[in-house]
């Protein structure tokens, strides 16, 4: 499917594009190489930068290397070249400055939601009152107070994704990292949590590197919109998002912007996978 | 149930912060709940009672009662054994080893375990190993079991150990093995430390397993012990079995199986009252 020899070379330099945000630099991936066993890179030569504050969506076909750049992020891979820098020290490690909601449910099955929510602030050694406390006031914040006490196995899907982005958020990560979050959802309820992130994104200054391969999510969403694909791996493009920090979902997507939008990333996406177009 | 949350989930959150605080339903909750448990109960007696009650007809009137004894006989067979004070000597004879055997092998399933998950490479060497000694037929190694520790308590406390041991560590092994990676990572993100992940995330993620394999390692044990009994003992329900058999007692058989059956249904209960409040989680979803 993925043909490499002809796609053309038109990658933009990031650090040009990502001159549109303006805050410090909060993640710098920097020509990465990643390879699983084999003889062939999943990423190569991939470089990529996060601003505080700033909302980054990467686009791009399934199996294209999205998540692996996540889980660099995250300390839980290491490259096999390049270096990954958060807040201006390497990841080595477990990186534990992030906030990280998987395409999985990896809410622990033996916990509450509300234990669940608060296991972070636990594991940072926070008191157990204190922590039920945040915990609660959080859920709160998710309209979720009800559903506090239940075992994950008795929540809807919404409300597990909801749970598990607030378990993401409660110790106050400066970075968010979402793996397909709205993957599996219907649209309806895809349209409610992509606005309420949205909303707590606004609300805590949290920057976000969201993954998707849906298109409409990524321009909805991001401030800016980075395009990968290939074998293995690059970015193919990076498209700034000028939709301004307040965004209505239902009128925008009748602006011509947001349409102009949609086809350059299109296009793109096009060249992701390798099509001639 | 399920239809109250997706209707608090898709509902608006001005909404939603007006409901009243959770779980105050809780009464009319716990009545249905009471009505369950209790209806559980009488249908149990129920299948009891129309059980006895088949065996006592055909007893004595399709087949005789050489071979199949009236309850009331067995029964009789039973008192004079709690009367005469041998029975709990009996059932005593034949708990404690197979207590004892089940303890140790547990013990011994959840350290080998939980070393062989750390050690991948070790555990991979000796994945095999205990395959083949898993297959072993038990009966195969009393004679060597009685040639190591006689043919005293020892024997039953070492063949309910054999029994029970092989089912105790494939549950703990694979259960702490299986913990799903994402949940892992997800914990170390969050900020757990190796000990966190053992004691938060694998322990209780295998816990599931090890009662399930509890549920069949007990009984197991007891199988174990009246084995040993068969062939070499003087005391314990297998002994009873056993001797009332080979004098053709066919109410003192019954007697025997009876209290076998009585024990392993008390420890099931037991096992799953203990067992309970570690996996209410498990329960909920099945609500």
């Amino acid at each position: 499917m993925w043909t490499t020899s002809e796609s053309p070379m038109t990658e933009l330099n990031p650090s040009r594009a990502s001159a549109v945000a303006s805050g410090p630099s909060l993640l710098r991936i920097e020509d990465v190489a990643v390879r699983f066993g084999g003889a062939r890179d999943v990423l190569a030569r991939l470089s990529l930068e996060v601003r505080a504050g700033e909302f980054v969506t990467l686009l791009g076909p399934s199996g294209c290397g999205k998540s692996t750049l996540l889980n660099l992020t995250a300390g839980t891979l290491r490259p096999r070249q390049g270096s990954v820098t958060f807040d201006g020290k390497p990841v080595t490690s477990v990186n534990r400055n992030v906030g990280y909601v998987t395409q999985e449910d990896t809410m622990l099955p033996w916990l509450t939601l509300a234990a669940n929510v608060g296991l972070p602030l636990r594991l940072r050694r926070v008191p157990r009152v204190e922590a039920q406390e945040r915990a609660l006031a959080l859920l709160t914040s998710f309209g979720l107070t009800n559903a506090a006490a239940l075992y994950p196995a008795q929540l809807s899907g919404g409300m597990k994704k909801r749970g598990l982005l607030a378990r993401a958020l409660i110790y106050q990560p400066r970075l968010l990292l979402m793996d397909e979050p709205f993957a599996a959802l219907d649209s309806q309820l895809r349209a409610q949590l992509q606005t309420e992130l949205r909303r707590v994104v606004m609300e805590t200054g949290v920057a976000v590197l969201f993954v998707t391969h849906d298109l409409e999510e990524a321009a909805l969403l991001s401030d800016r919109v980075v395009v990968i694909g290939g074998t293995p791996g690059r970015v193919i493009a990076e498209v700034a998002i000028g939709l301004g920090p307040e965004r209505d979902a239902e009128t925008l997507r009748f602006d011509d912007r947001f349409r102009d939008i949609g086809r350059t990333l299109q296009q793109s996406l096009r060249r992701a996978r390798g099509d001639n177009a | 149930m399920n239809q109250d949350m997706t209707s608090a989930m898709t509902g608006q959150r001005e909404d939603e912060e007006a409901v009243p605080p959770p779980y105050d339903e809780g009464t009319a909750e716990e009545t249905t709940a009471k009505m369950s448990r209790w209806r559980l109960f009488a249908g149990r007696l129920a299948v009891l009672v129309v059980g006895v009650g088949i065996w006592q007809l055909v007893a004595g009137n399709l087949i005789a009662e050489f071979y199949l004894p009236k309850p009331a006989q067995v029964l009789t067979a039973l008192v004079g054994w709690a009367k005469d004070g041998s029975l709990f000597g009996h059932i005593a004879a034949t708990l404690v080893p197979a207590v004892k055997g089940f303890v140790i092998a547990t013990i011994a399933a959840i350290l080998l375990g939980y070393a062989l998950t750390m050690a991948k490479l070790a555990a991979k060497v000796i994945e095999p190993f205990i395959a083949a000694l898993y297959g072993i037929p038990i009966i195969a190694l009393i004679p060597l079991m009685i040639l190591w520790v006689g043919i005293g308590e020892e024997l039953a406390v070492a063949v309910a150990v054999l029994a029970s041991f092989f089912l105790m560590f494939y549950n703990v092994y694979f259960g702490i093995r299986e913990v799903s990676q994402a949940l892992i990572d997800q914990v170390m993100i969050a900020g757990g430390s190796k000990w966190d992940i053992a004691m938060r995330v694998r322990l209780p993620s295998a816990l599931v397993w090890v009662v399930a394999g509890m549920k069949v390692a007990v009984p197991h044990s007891i199988v174990g012990v009246v084995v040993a009994e068969f062939l070499t003992g003087h005391r314990g329900l297998g002994f009873l079995l056993s001797s009332n058999a080979a004098q053709f007692n066919a109410a003192g058989t019954f007697a025997a199986v009876a209290m076998l059956a009585a024990i392993s249904f008390v420890l099931d209960r037991l096992l799953f009252l203990l067992t309970r409040r570690a996996l209410m989680w498990k329960e909920a979803s099945l609500r």
